[in-house]
């Protein structure tokens, strides 16, 4: 196990309001960590500012031990890959050549993709189950299908530290929990991390072995999943009354179905 | 969809051809054994007259005026994200238009109005900059709305210079408004913005491939997006700027070509950028030599060819690949 990223005092805030104060984090090789919070509590912020897509207020971001803003910026997405909560795409363009575009900071300025790459890419498509989509133009896709061919772009990107911001959007639900095996694998047995915000918060407890909880006040735990998925810390969460099951495959979280707090 | 190789020698052929036409035909004969001929030194006064100083600058300058606009549609479409953007949306034709025409209605002519074209992009250019910069860091939105109402704003000054202009400067104002090469002699300068141009977007297109989805997501790949943004920006300017000044606001190609080329061919900007530049030079280079020969000796704008041909080509090519 090695340190991918670590947190000093960061702190994150967005429009006026505070979304951690002095977190201390630190994210290791073969972890699973999944961001759990209520709407505009501020996940993707924080998911953002952690990957480098903007600025923290104050604090320290370390990748691989070393400060963040000293990381060359392409240098930095060959160990950071992030997906976005959402994409579109104005521009008409086939599924390969979208999920080579996860290629881009391997490559060098004047080198173009090789086989190597686009068997990258055929072998990303085939592992979120898009066979044979290679030459579909993007536009004829589904939600789901798109959403699948950018997680595909990811892999493509093969960086050390995932970071998914809601992957299972628009997934049906085989799809969901194939894609969430795979990611879960992908950190379990080839030394990557995984980083995503989830609202569900049953994949979070089977898939995750550590949770970011975001209160939305300034407020954030991290840790184990054992110790801070509990009845009362999702409770104070949501806002709202989940039940701790025993399912066949382990805890299942239900969330009380009539409105009540 | 046609593979790169195929696509640019094809584009390259289609390039000699409509400059070879453009070289040919007219209101005097000229054979091909002549042309060659007179371009290694030889033929008569007359021969050498109508081909190196009237045909020859006006083919090129054609050709250099369709791949500029032609390549900064491309990168203006992917600066806005945007598939609508073409090189005009942001006021650069605009200003221009509105300081030729004022030069034109106190009585300038030749460089003076080239230079007041060129005065007029660039000022336009720095505006919408610095008007779309004001609070800190820009989006395409921002940039874009900015662009389009300070274009408004010189389409309402252009009308007003029409409507006091006299009569004998109509004509003239209308022909440079509809884009018209009549007057675009010297084609020289216009060629080396478009081979800086070009040059520059070659280097970037790769980054643009990757801009295309998105600035976030580029900034996630790598992208240095906060100095890509204003090289576009200021590159497919001047590029219009360059274009405008030789033959005035020539509609359609850069709005058409690359999306042509992104129906036949996709979107890699790396195939994407030169084929643009070939096929932009290529139809405007045919559509001048039809806007001079079609209803000889009259001669028609440029502008209102590429219109009239463009629309019904880029419509059965939309409705063949159904959207």
């Amino acid at each position: 196990m090695s340190l991918l990223l670590e947190t000093r005092g960061l702190t994150v805030g967005i429009a006026g309001k505070t979304v951690c104060r002095d977190l201390d984090l630190r994210i290791a090789t073969g972890q699973r960590w999944a961001v759990l919070g209520p709407n505009g509590s501020g996940k993707t912020t924080l998911l953002h500012t952690l990957t480098g897509l903007r600025a923290a207020d104050s604090g320290e971001i370390l990748i691989q031990n070393r400060p963040r803003a000293a990381w060359p910026s392409r240098e930095l997405a060959k160990i950071v890959g992030t997906l976005l909560q959402s994409q579109d795409d104005p521009f008409s363009s086939t599924v390969i050549e979208t999920v080579l575009i996860g290629r881009h900071p391997h490559l060098r300025r004047w080198q173009w993709e090789s086989a190597d790459d686009r068997r990258r890419a055929v072998a990303a498509l085939a592992a979120v189950d898009l066979q044979e989509f290679e030459a579909r133009m993007l536009a004829t896709l589904s939600g789901g299908e798109r959403r699948r061919v950018s997680l595909a772009a990811v892999l493509c990107q093969d960086p050390l530290l995932f970071a998914l911001d809601e992957p299972t959007n628009h997934l049906d639900l085989h799809h969901q929990v194939s894609v969430l095996n795979l990611f879960a694998r992908l950190a379990l047995e080839n030394s990557r991390a995984l980083l995503m915000v989830l609202h569900d918060v049953t994949s979070a407890a089977h898939y995750c072995d550590h949770v970011l909880l975001v209160y939305g006040d300034g407020e954030v735990q991290a840790g184990p999943s054992g110790e801070l998925l509990n009845e009362e810390n999702l409770q104070r969460l949501y806002g709202h009354r989940l039940y701790r099951l025993r399912g066949p495959d382990g805890v299942a979280w239900l969330p009380a179905m009539t409105r009540q707090i | 969809m046609i593979r790169p190789q195929p696509l640019l020698l094809g584009l390259l052929l289609l390039s000699g051809v409509s400059l070879a036409a453009a070289l040919l035909i007219g209101s005097v004969a000229v054979s091909p054994g002549t042309v060659w001929t007179v371009l290694w030194g030889g033929g008569d006064a007359l021969q050498r007259a109508v081909l190196l100083e009237l045909r020859l600058p006006r083919a090129l300058s054609a050709f250099a005026v369709g791949g500029l606009l032609a390549l900064a549609g491309a990168l203006m479409q992917v600066l806005l994200r945007n598939p609508l953007a073409d090189p005009y949306i942001l006021g650069v034709s605009g200003g221009a238009a509105v300081f030729t025409l004022t030069a034109m209605l106190l009585g300038a002519s030749g460089a003076l109005l080239s230079g007041a074209a060129f005065g007029g992009a660039l000022f336009t250019m720095l505006l919408v900059f610095a008007l779309a910069r004001r609070q800190g860091s820009w989006t395409p939105v921002r940039l874009l709305l900015t662009g389009v109402v300070i274009a408004s704003g010189w389409a309402a000054l252009i009308g007003f210079i029409l409507a006091v202009s006299p009569d004998t400067t109509l004509r003239g104002m209308l022909f440079w408004l509809m884009g018209d090469l009549e007057f675009a002699a010297r084609p020289y300068s216009a060629w080396a913005v478009l081979a800086a141009g070009l040059a520059v977007a070659l280097v970037l297109a790769r980054d643009l491939n990757v801009l295309a989805r998105g600035d976030l997501q580029a900034r996630a790949l790598g992208v240095p997006v906060g100095v890509l943004f204003p090289l576009l920006y200021v590159g497919a300017s001047l590029l219009t700027a360059a274009a405008v000044t030789l033959a005035g606001t020539v509609g359609f190609i850069g709005l058409i070509v690359p999306h042509l080329l992104r129906l036949v061919a996709g979107g890699d900007h790396r195939v994407l950028l030169p084929g643009a530049v070939l096929l932009g030079g290529s139809l405007l280079t045919a559509a001048d030599t039809l806007a001079r020969t079609v209803i000889a000796p009259q001669q028609l704008p440029v502008g209102v060819i590429t219109a009239l041909l463009g629309v019904p080509v880029f419509l059965y090519l939309l409705n063949r690949r159904g959207g």
